[in-house]
């Protein structure tokens, strides 16, 4: 729930662009947002991996936690494909942690 | 007396323009739910509504709401209506028993930011989670308020349009829209005319048609049980451009005319303008919402009542944002009437899309033990009627 620092999570980076490399989506792009528990992590994971992204074919997402970390790794087929889906990825969490902040005990 | 058990939902509903959130509390025998016979269903005995909050997204007039714009509209409001819907209900999510939301069918964004928040509250309260049918959201909504028993149901809204009766626990469509539903019908002609969206364009046209004299000559498309609006909204649409652009020409003639030493070929083309309208009657603004309105509650009138012959009902419910146009209520209720029954209607706090009727009907099929995981819980656009089993009614 604070702002994403890239150092911490560098070398998860490289890992998750290593394993799904897909030579079709060229672009890119990995994202790193440390949540106050592994918990609220998992749960920001599981709210916003529910609904699969809409061209599955032009992107993809994944989403996994570590150590608290919610990681997203995006490969897309277009600059203008990866800008609009971290945009949308990113109102997911700020809403899914506005959520966490608001209504949580 | 038997002891009761009681179920408390939150409904959180954000299909489209509306965005709300109802909690109601259903009170049940506690012998009806434990064990829960699924060959002997229980309905709940008492409903309560304990809070029913909504925020509508309007858009200036001439304008339809977009899937972005709509889903930045419920993603700034959402949170600040639960809180007021649990201020209202005087509860704590404490005293909930499950998360329900609308998972379809409706505009994708803004399904997917309701489900989204929905999802993170039902993890963080540890709640179980609801997947509701939004059409049948408003189907068990207006049996519970209206106590109709077994009725035709006639679904009218912005993006539905469906003639639908019970039969074996599902609700069947008898006859639907081929096209367009009949609220974007309106919705889209108030566009037309620059009708403002505050409240809602359906209503402002209401009041309009309450003003129209002259009846224009509209396609009627019934085809066996469905209906087509499609053609309907581009004949009154070009009635109603015919019609402007008639006046701003004869005002622009009739300025030249005043402020130059008019031309011949001015004064040629006025006259012509002049002979066409005689000919043509001229349909004001008022008389077209009233011409519209009368002619798709007719085509709607027909179907409602051929399936109410088919399965033998005399009962008829409207729901829907759609139904509560009295003038709709109004023809239904003659029709009926004919038929030694009766319409059921809600007023605009049911029928307009609500979270109240998300919290009951996700009620109803939680105390049936149905639970959505949020795994499985992804919203889908296209979610019929007749796709979900209603396991809380014989």
């Amino acid at each position: 729930m604070h702002s994403s620092s890239e150092s911490e999570c560098s070398d998860s980076d490289q890992q998750l662009s290593a394993t799904h490399y897909d030579a079709k989506l060229p672009y890119t792009s990995d994202i790193c947002l440390p949540f106050n528990s592994e918990k609220l992590a998992s749960i920001a994971k599981n709210s916003i991996d529910a609904d699969p992204e809409i061209n599955p074919d032009r992107v993809h997402r994944y989403l996994s936690v570590e150590n608290g970390d919610l990681i997203v790794n995006f490969e897309c087929d277009s600059l203008k494909t990866l800008r609009v889906s971290i945009n949308a990825f990113m109102d997911m969490v700020i809403l899914v942690t506005q959520t966490m902040i608001h209504l949580d005990d | 007396m038997s002891s009761t058990r009681t179920v408390t939902t939150i409904g959180l509903e954000g299909s489209a323009n509306k965005l709300g959130i109802g909690i109601v509390r259903h009170t049940y025998d506690a012998k009806d739910l434990d064990p829960w016979d699924p060959n002997n269903p229980a309905e709940p005995k008492n409903v309560d509504v304990l809070a029913n909050v909504r925020d509508t997204y309007n858009p200036p007039p001439g304008q339809g709401f977009l899937p972005r714009d709509t889903a930045a509209h419920h993603r700034d409001h959402i949170i600040r209506l639960i809180k007021l819907a649990f201020s209202d209900a005087k509860l704590t999510h404490k005293d909930l028993d499950a998360v329900a939301f609308t998972q379809g069918p409706g505009m994708g964004a803004p399904l997917s930011t309701v489900a989204m928040v929905a999802r993170t509250i039902s993890q963080l309260w540890g709640l179980p989670l609801i997947g509701v049918n939004h059409c049948i959201g408003h189907i068990e909504m207006g049996r519970a308020i209206t106590g109709a028993n077994n009725p035709v149901v006639l679904y009218v809204s912005g993006g539905n349009t469906q003639v639908i009766a019970y039969s074996r626990q599902k609700y069947r469509i008898f006859g639907e829209t081929l096209d367009i539903a009949i609220g974007n019908c309106l919705d889209r002609f108030a566009r037309v005319i620059m009708l403002p969206n505050d409240p809602s364009p359906g209503y402002n046209i209401e009041q309009y048609a309450k003003r129209g004299k002259k009846l224009a000559d509209l396609p009627y498309t019934v085809k066996g049980m469905d209906v087509s609006f499609s053609g309907m909204l581009s004949f009154v649409e070009q009635l109603a451009k015919n019609d402007s652009s008639k006046r701003t020409k004869k005002q622009k003639t009739r300025n030249n005319n005043s402020s130059s030493s008019s031309s011949s070929k001015n004064a040629g083309e006025a006259s012509i303008d002049q002979s066409s309208q005689e000919k043509e009657p001229e349909y004001t603004a008022e008389d077209l919402c009233f011409s519209l309105q009368e002619t798709m509650f007719a085509m709607l009138v027909e179907t409602t009542e051929r399936a109410m012959a088919h399965i033998g009902a005399s009962e008829v419910l409207i729901v829907g944002g759609v139904g509560c146009n009295l003038r709709l209520q109004e023809m239904m209720g003659d029709m009926a009437k004919q038929r030694g029954g009766k319409v059921f209607a809600t007023d605009e706090r049911f029928c307009i899309d609500n979270g109240i009727m998300i919290a009951h009907a996700g009620a109803l099929s939680f105390a049936t033990g149905f639970k959505t995981p949020i795994d499985k819980s992804r919203i889908t656009q296209r979610f019929r009627t007749d796709q979900v089993h209603v396991a809380w009614r014989t």
